[in-house]
């Protein structure tokens, strides 16, 4: 099952984080709690955990990207080998999410 | 300590971590509304003193107070749903992380204020003993409570009444981002029991067995009219003080080496050695801990949010 990761909120005061890195490429293969990128948030620069064991399917944003609301979409986590739409998992995403 | 408590002692602290691991992603997605506050890397405190509690001897707790909620029954699901304000919480939602309370089976409460629970386990320990009862109260607070005010009063009354109580600081090293050592005048936060007469302990905190010893001792003082105890059980918080903290103000190399005295760690390997348990009999503890926090949260997720015209209900009426 394919895994939207968002911007995270990481204090009660950001409200927005920049990428500074991803620590994995598309298609490599990710484990839960490891390091998967670090970013800027109104305070610090932080790394951040994957939720999720898998496949990083799909990087959406990168630093170039700059500032990225919290919880906007910013990469999808799939399972070995499923194949993805990207559109459709962010959409459908956005649904459950009402956003 | 028989083998049924050594393994009981160590699900208990698998549930407190994979239940706080579960909250860090609930918070990164915007699920829990108010700051978090996690207790990964001292679960060996909760699980050592609470698993000799009855179910009508009471607790008090901190900003820091899932676990102790866990390691007293409350059920993971009750907990994860009330930090995150669903109508499924202990508190109907309206308590959240810093008001977990569950008065039928003892959590009187993580309040959030430092030092607060201090003075309120030492009132319910002053009831139990007017009501003649052997129950007991137990306070968990920080090293930063140790230098509050309430700390130093409710040692004092507690020894001057015998009061039924056991005071558990967790000395987790940090209070917000103040070192205890920049901020405190003893070196054992247990040597402070000398200036009320009662007896204080210094102990590993992430040595359960270490825990439970000494809890086991308190306890029993507790039950039978000879007063309160200070237990200090020093440990290391793993986590920023909050999520999202970087926590830039820690020593070189602390987190590194607190992490190599993990408490789960260190009672998986004892009871390995001394034939309690295998290797994969632990991997099995660790998924089923695992999978309850996952179904926890899926629930607490799926949960509604109370609704505006219940607002009046179980919230105090001035």
């Amino acid at each position: 099952m394919a895994h939207v990761i968002v911007m995270p909120r990481l204090g009660q005061t950001m409200e927005a984080g920049e990428i500074v890195e991803w620590m994995k490429n598309e298609g490599d293969a990710v484990q839960k709690g490891e390091i998967l990128m670090s970013i800027q948030t109104d305070k610090a620069t932080l790394e951040v955990e994957a939720d999720y064991s898998g496949v990083l399917a799909k990087i959406l944003a990168t630093p170039e990207n700059g500032e990225i609301p919290c919880f906007e979409p910013i990469a999808i986590i799939a399972a070995p080998g499923e194949s993805i739409d990207v559109e459709q998992v962010v959409k459908e995403f956005r649904s459950k999410e009402g956003a | 300590m028989d083998n049924a408590m050594k393994v009981r002692l160590l699900e208990t602290m698998l549930n407190i971590r994979k239940a706080e691991l579960q909250l860090a992603i609930l918070y990164k997605n915007g699920k829990v509304p108010c700051a978090a506050h996690l207790y990964e890397g001292q679960e060996a405190i909760a699980a050592g003193v609470c698993a000799q509690l009855r179910v009508d001897d009471c607790l008090t707790s901190t900003h820091r107070g899932h676990g102790h909620c866990i390691a007293k029954g409350m059920p993971m699901k009750e907990m994860i749903a009330e930090v995150c304000a669903r109508k499924t919480g202990c508190c109907g939602g309206k308590g959240g992380t810093m008001h977990l309370f569950k008065p039928d089976i003892g959590v009187m409460g993580t309040i959030g204020i430092v030092g607060a629970g201090i003075p309120v386990a030492t009132g319910i320990a002053l009831a139990m003993k007017m009501q003649k009862t052997d129950r007991v109260a137990v306070s968990f607070f920080g090293d930063g409570a140790a230098n509050n005010g309430a700390f130093h009063e409710s040692l004092n009354l507690a020894s001057v009444w015998k009061l039924p109580v056991i005071f558990v600081c967790e000395n987790n090293r940090y209070a917000t981002s103040v070192a205890v050592w920049r901020s405190t005048s003893v070196e054992k936060i247990g040597d402070r029991a000398a200036s009320y007469s009662i007896p204080g302990v210094t102990v590993d905190g992430n040595c359960v067995d270490e825990v439970y010893a000494a809890t086991e001792a308190a306890l029993s003082r507790a039950r039978t009219g000879q007063g309160p105890t200070l237990i200090e059980a020093v440990t290391y918080r793993v986590r920023g003080h909050y999520e999202g903290d970087d926590a830039a103000y820690r020593k070189q190399g602390e987190l590194t080496e607190a992490r190599e005295h993990d408490p789960i760690e260190y009672w998986k390997q004892k009871l390995i050695e001394d034939g309690v348990l295998r290797e994969e009999d632990f991997a099995a503890l660790a998924a089923k801990a695992e999978a309850e926090a996952e179904e926890a949260a899926a629930f607490a997720v799926d949960s509604p949010f109370p609704a505006p015209e219940e607002a009046l209900i179980l919230t105090a009426q001035i």
